[in-house]
């Protein structure tokens, strides 16, 4: 669940805590028939039992993932897969405008400031925003797609632009044509 | 968002009645037997369309839906042929009340979840979302080298596909509909399993179902749930086909094992962990049932891996998982000290409360008393199974292109769903009565 956050020591006591008082009453209430059950049905009974303990930590996943997702907007909603890669999710938007839709690039994501997560998913978030434009290697690619990375690096190109400018620890996008 | 959930309900109504066609005509249920049946149903029709998806994908044609529905009603034909036994599920009781609520939750939480997931946002859904546009496979598309796990075969996207042309463009149903694929292993185990097992049984599911990592993964819409639902549904026919000689069984688990083939690299691995046990087991009884087994099993892999694996070599899409690799030895001997790592930590994935709550050792414990209390061949074929799939994962990760830390780290807490669950159903039936017919909650002929 994508708004689960990881609960504090005191919370974590307090949910086992009450889990524990929960657990202890099912087991005084169900104590007489629990005693004359079976070795296999008294090991699931006590496996349930302890099971309750943690009922109100799983409840509380629930309460706190509804808190994030009820109030996350149409962006968040439409980019929480970015998102999460920290990664904006209209990062590449410029790219779209520039390659044409029969046009077939390359990702050369180079080091940066960036999150080393969002630089191993760039690529990823390239795919998904260039759709249905295909990815080639980079020697057969039509346009190259930089991020971190001067394209002249890794191929010859020309019609250089900047598609997405610096945003705090990302670099910018860099659109650029192969030549030759 | 409403009304494609509505098309969402369609589309799952069209693979009901295909599973339906599939399981009467295979002799699985009879007239009102179908409203008990319907869970495994479900799955079989699921398995069987995503199975004939990706033929048809790999054989050049488009499905929209018109031909979606062409096929599901083609499949959905078998319930004029319906012959089996007059089903009856067990009567709900408290237990089914609880079950009923948890689900209720878990739907409450999934309608507002976003596609978030790594897996799912960077290739499971754009697959689909490709499928979809290009209404079939586009050659380019499907092999450009940035797509991740380009081999992994596409009943998955082919199912989530199908959703698309009903749906539209929806992201957010996927979660619900990986739902669904819960729901119906759910009822399969209050069909198959209740009824053939002790009464603690029905505590099993109240564990699934209220288990973080379940949620976690529904959550995620990705293909573990599906898979690990098939592998489940193959593992309850297999038993069945052991324990009575159930033909129709012998049909549901040739169609879920398909399934299992045709969604991940693992599932394969784990048909085999699946059918040797039991084909073994049967050669103590009945050579014929044990060949039957094997054949069945064979025949599902080859259907649901051959056509895709057939189709990615044609267009050069290199494979991660590689017969190739398993028999180079120097590459046993470079990687040996992976095995203990992957294995501690496929152990500490399986007892971490905070995944499976406590599961996992119930399952364990229920296993030793099972052989202890006199079911010796079935805790001895259950354990089998769980062994078998644990070590193929172990293979996996021994000739994993991936750096070990990086590959348990982002895999692990999913792929052991799918043993899991076979073994939840696995272990109450080994339970069960030695003559089910003497039980009078078991289906009755007529």
């Amino acid at each position: 669940m994508v708004g689960v956050p990881a609960a504090g020591t005191a919370t974590t006591a307090l949910l086992f805590a009450a889990g524990l008082v929960a657990a202890c009453a099912v087991a005084v209430f169900l104590h007489s028939r629990l005693r004359g059950l079976e070795i296999a049905s008294q090991v699931v009974a006590a496996a349930a039992l302890l099971s309750i303990v943690a009922l109100p930590w799983v409840g509380w996943r629930f309460v706190e993932d509804l808190r994030t997702t009820t109030k996350l907007d149409s962006y968040e909603r439409e980019n929480m897969g970015p998102i999460q890669a920290y990664l904006p999710g209209y990062l590449a938007d410029g790219a779209r405008a520039r390659i044409p839709s029969a046009g077939t690039w390359a990702a050369a994501v180079g080091a940066s400031a960036a999150n080393p997560i969002a630089r191993g998913a760039f690529p990823a978030l390239l795919l998904t925003t260039l759709f249905p434009r295909v990815s080639a290697p980079v020697d057969r690619a039509g346009w190259i797609v930089a991020w971190g990375i001067d394209p002249a690096r890794v191929a010859a190109v020309t019609d250089v632009h900047v598609v997405h400018a610096r945003q705090g620890p990302l670099p910018p996008v860099v659109v650029a044509k192969r030549s030759g | 968002m409403t009304a494609d959930a509505l098309g969402l309900v369609a589309l799952n109504a069209l693979w009901l009645a295909a599973g339906l066609g599939v399981t009467g005509a295979a002799g699985w249920w009879r007239g009102r037997g179908a409203i008990a049946s319907i869970g495994i149903s479900y799955l079989v029709g699921v398995a069987a369309y995503g199975v004939l998806a990706q033929l048809l994908f790999v054989l050049g044609l488009s499905l929209g839906p018109l031909e979606i529905a062409v096929v599901c009603a083609v499949l959905a034909a078998g319930t004029l042929a319906q012959r089996g036994p007059d089903r009856r599920l067990p009567r709900p009781g408290l237990v089914a009340g609880l079950v009923v609520a948890a689900l209720v939750v878990l739907a409450i939480d999934l309608w507002f979840q976003p596609l978030w997931a790594y897996d799912a946002w960077t290739f499971w859904t754009p697959k689909a979302h490709a499928l979809a546009a290009f209404r079939g496979l586009d050659p380019q598309w499907f092999s450009q080298p940035t797509l991740a796990n380009r081999d992994y075969p596409i009943l998955f996207p082919a199912i989530e596909a199908a959703g698309f042309r009903f749906t539209g463009y929806e992201t957010a149903l996927l979660d619900l509909q990986s739902l669904v694929f819960a729901v119906a292993l759910l009822l399969a185990f209050a069909e198959i399993v209740v009824p053939r097992a002790p009464r603690w049984a029905s505590v099993v599911p109240v564990l699934v179902v209220l288990s973080p990592s379940l949620a976690d993964q529904l959550a995620s819409a990705e293909a573990d749930v599906p898979l690990a639902a098939f592998f489940a549904g193959a593992a309850a026919a297999a038993f069945l086909w052991w324990k009575d000689r159930d033909r129709s069984a012998l049909v549901v688990f040739g169609v879920l094992c398909a399934g299992v083939a045709a969604t991940k690299a693992e599932g394969a691995p784990f048909v085999v962990a699946l059918t040797v046990p039991f084909a073994v087991a049967l050669l103590r009884s009945s050579r014929t049932a044990a060949v039957a087994l094997a054949l069945v099993g064979g025949a599902a892999i080859a259907i649901g891996v051959l056509p895709w694996r057939l189709w990615s070599d044609h267009h050069g899409i290199p494979q991660q998982a590689s017969l190739g690799r398993l028999t180079r030895e120097s590459l046993f001997h470079a990687r040996a000290d992976r095995v203990p790592i992957a294995a501690r930590y496929l152990l500490e994935r399986l007892v971490d409360p905070r995944a499976w709550l406590l599961l996992v050792p119930l399952l364990a414990v229920l296993t030793a008393l099972a052989w202890f209390r006199g079911h010796r061949a079935a805790a001895a074929l259950t354990g089998c199974v769980v062994l078998l799939c644990f070590a193929s994962l172990l293979l996996a990760y021994w000739t994993s292109q991936f750096e070990i830390h990086y590959h348990l780290a982002t895999s692990a807490r999913r792929v052991i769903t799918g043993p899991i669950l076979a073994w939840a159903f696995l272990i109450p039936l080994a339970f069960g009565p030695n003559d089910v017919f003497r039980d009078p909650l078991y289906p009755q002929e007529s």
